[in-house]
C-alpha cells in the first residue's frame, strides 16, 4: 500500500517539516508556485502529475480547493486525499477553523519564506513599484492595492529563522501603514493530512471519483439572512468608481 | 494608447486637446474604456504586475473625471446594475473598474463595495427593482457566500426577475454550484450580457442564456 504527496511548492518547507515529524518516507512531487491565480492552468498540473503517478494506492494532496484548482480532478487507480480547506493558509495555521477565526477577526495579507521567494506578492509589488513609479507614487498604489486590509502577518511555521524575511515585512508594513504581526503556526492539519486520521478535516475521492467543490465546503459557516446593513440612501448618488 | 502604456500625463493631455474642439465626449469616454481594457488584457497576460493594472485604473478615472467634467454621465433609461464584493471577500479592483466601464456604456450601477451580507444585495435588488445582479469575489470562501446570497434571493421570491452573474475567481463549476446564471472571466464580454439584461432584461432573457458558453 504505497502513498504519494503531491503539493505546491511554496509550502515546501512546512511539507518537509511535517514529513521529517511524521516521520513518513512517501515521495513528494511538487507543483510549480503562483499557480493560484491560474486555478485552470494549477487544475492542469495537478491532473498531468497525478496521471504520471501509477501503482499507489493513496495521493495525498497538500492543497485546499485554491480557486477551484483542486476540483474536478480525479485518479483512475488511486484514492486520493485531501483537506477541507480554503487554501495553503489553512494547513499553515493548523486548521481550517483557525483560519474562519482569523478572516473574520479581521483582513489579513499572509506572509511565509515560501510566498516571499515563489509567488507573486506585494512585497515584491512594491519594490517594482518603487522602480517604476518612484517612492511617493509606488506607496499611493499600494495603498489603494490594499485599502481594505489591516495586518501583514507573517506565519511562523517553526522550520527556519524568519528575521531576514520579517524585517522586509515590518518594513512594508511601517511604510504602508498596516499592521504587522508575526503568528506562530501549526504543523498539526500537515501532519494529520500526512499521517491520518482522514476523519471530517478531510475528504477522500475513491479510484476514478472526480473532486467536487462541495466537499471542500464543509468548513463553511453560515452567514445565512443577515441583519440588514444596507444604506440604500447613500446609493442614490453616483457609483464609486 | 497612452492609458494602455500607463502614460498618465500623455493621456491627460490628449484628453484635453480634444475637448477643447470636439462637440461630442462620448467617444472620449469609450476610448478611455478601451485603454483599460488593453491593460486588463496585458495583466492578464502577465506583461503588467497588479500594480500596474491600479495605475490604469486610477489614470482611467482621472479621465472619466475629466469628461464628465465637462459633461453629464449619459441618461440612463436602464434597470439599475447591482454590484458588490460578497461577504468574507474584501477584493475589488478588478470589480472597481467594471463599474468605471459601465459607467462608460451608461449603465446605472449602484456598488455595495465590500464584504456585502447576502441580505445587502437583496435589500437592493427589491428596493432599486433591479433585474441585475453582479456578484464579485476572488478568494474560496467568497463561494459560499455567492450561493448563501442566490439562495436568499429565492426565499425572498426575487429569483425569478433576476439575472445573476459572476465575476472573479470563477468558473463554470463554480456558477454551477452557487446556482448562478452567467460567470464572467472576459471583462468586455461580461459587460455586454450586463447591457443587454439591463437595457432589456425581459426580453432578452431567455435569448442571452445560449451565451453562456462564450462568457
Amino acid at each position: 500500500m504505497s502513498t504519494v504527496i503531491v503539493a505546491c511548492r511554496t509550502i515546501a518547507d512546512e511539507v518537509n517539516l511535517a514529513i521529517r515529524a511524521a516521520e513518513v518516507h512517501h515521495p513528494v512531487f511538487w507543483i510549480d508556485s503562483k499557480l493560484h491565480v491560474k486555478p485552470e492552468e494549477l487544475k492542469r498540473q495537478v491532473q498531468a502529475t497525478i496521471d504520471r503517478i501509477d501503482n499507489v494506492s493513496t495521493i495525498i494532496l497538500g492543497f485546499g480547493l485554491c480557486g477551484n484548482g483542486l476540483a474536478g480532478i480525479r485518479s483512475e487507480t488511486a484514492r486520493l486525499v485531501l483537506p477541507k480547506a480554503e487554501d495553503c493558509i489553512s494547513l499553515l495555521l493548523g486548521s481550517q477553523e483557525a483560519r474562519t477565526l482569523l478572516s473574520r477577526d479581521a483582513p489579513r495579507y499572509f506572509f511565509t519564506r515560501g510566498w516571499l521567494e515563489s509567488e507573486n506578492n506585494i512585497a515584491d509589488e512594491y519594490d517594482y513599484c518603487c522602480r517604476k513609479y518612484g517612492l511617493e507614487r509606488a506607496v499611493k498604489l499600494m495603498q489603494v492595492m490594499l485599502k481594505h486590509y489591516r495586518y501583514l502577518t507573517f506565519i511562523d511555521t517553526g522550520g527556519y529563522d524568519i528575521t531576514p524575511y520579517t524585517n522586509r515585512t515590518e518594513k512594508l508594513a511601517e511604510i504602508l501603514g498596516l499592521s504587522h504581526q508575526i503568528l506562530k503556526g501549526s504543523q498539526r492539519f500537515l501532519e494529520k493530512l500526512l499521517t491520518g486520521p482522514w476523519d471530517d478535516e478531510f475528504f477522500i475521492a475513491n479510484p476514478g471519483e472526480v473532486t467536487a467543490v462541495e466537499q471542500f465546503s464543509g468548513w463553511c459557516e453560515s452567514i445565512g439572512n443577515p441583519e440588514g446593513r444596507s444604506s440604500l440612501l447613500s446609493l442614490a448618488g453616483s457609483p464609486s468608481v | 494608447m497612452a492609458l494602455a502604456r500607463l502614460d498618465g500625463p500623455k493621456a491627460t493631455q490628449l484628453v484635453r486637446k480634444e475637448l477643447a474642439t470636439c462637440q461630442d465626449r462620448y467617444p472620449l469616454i469609450e476610448a478611455a474604456g478601451r485603454g483599460i481594457e488593453m491593460a486588463v488584457q496585458r495583466y492578464q497576460r502577465g506583461e503588467y504586475f497588479l500594480a500596474d493594472l491600479i495605475m490604469a485604473a486610477e489614470i482611467f478615472r482621472e479621465l472619466l473625471d475629466l469628461v464628465l467634467e465637462e459633461q453629464p454621465e449619459p441618461k440612463r433609461e436602464t434597470s439599475p446594475v447591482i454590484i458588490g464584493t460578497v461577504r468574507n471577500d474584501i477584493h475589488d479592483i478588478g470589480k472597481n473598474i467594471v463599474i468605471g466601464l459601465m459607467r462608460c456604456r451608461g449603465l446605472d450601477v449602484r456598488d455595495l463595495g465590500v464584504d456585502v451580507w447576502p441580505g445587502t444585495f437583496i435589500e437592493a435588488v427589491a428596493g432599486f427593482s433591479s433585474s441585475v445582479l453582479c456578484l464579485s469575489g476572488l478568494i474560496t470562501p467568497a463561494y459560499e457566500s455567492m450561493k448563501q446570497t442566490i439562495t436568499l434571493l429565492e426565499n425572498q421570491g426575487l429569483r425569478d426577475r433576476t439575472t445573476v452573474i459572476l465575476g472573479g475567481m470563477v468558473d463554470k463549476t463554480i456558477c454551477e454550484f452557487v446556482g448562478a446564471d452567467y460567470h464572467a472571466t472576459d471583462i468586455s464580454t461580461g459587460i455586454d450580457l450586463c447591457a443587454r439584461i439591463s437595457r432589456n432584461w425581459s426580453a432578452e432573457r431567455a435569448e442571452s442564456k445560449q451565451l453562456w458558453e462564450v462568457i
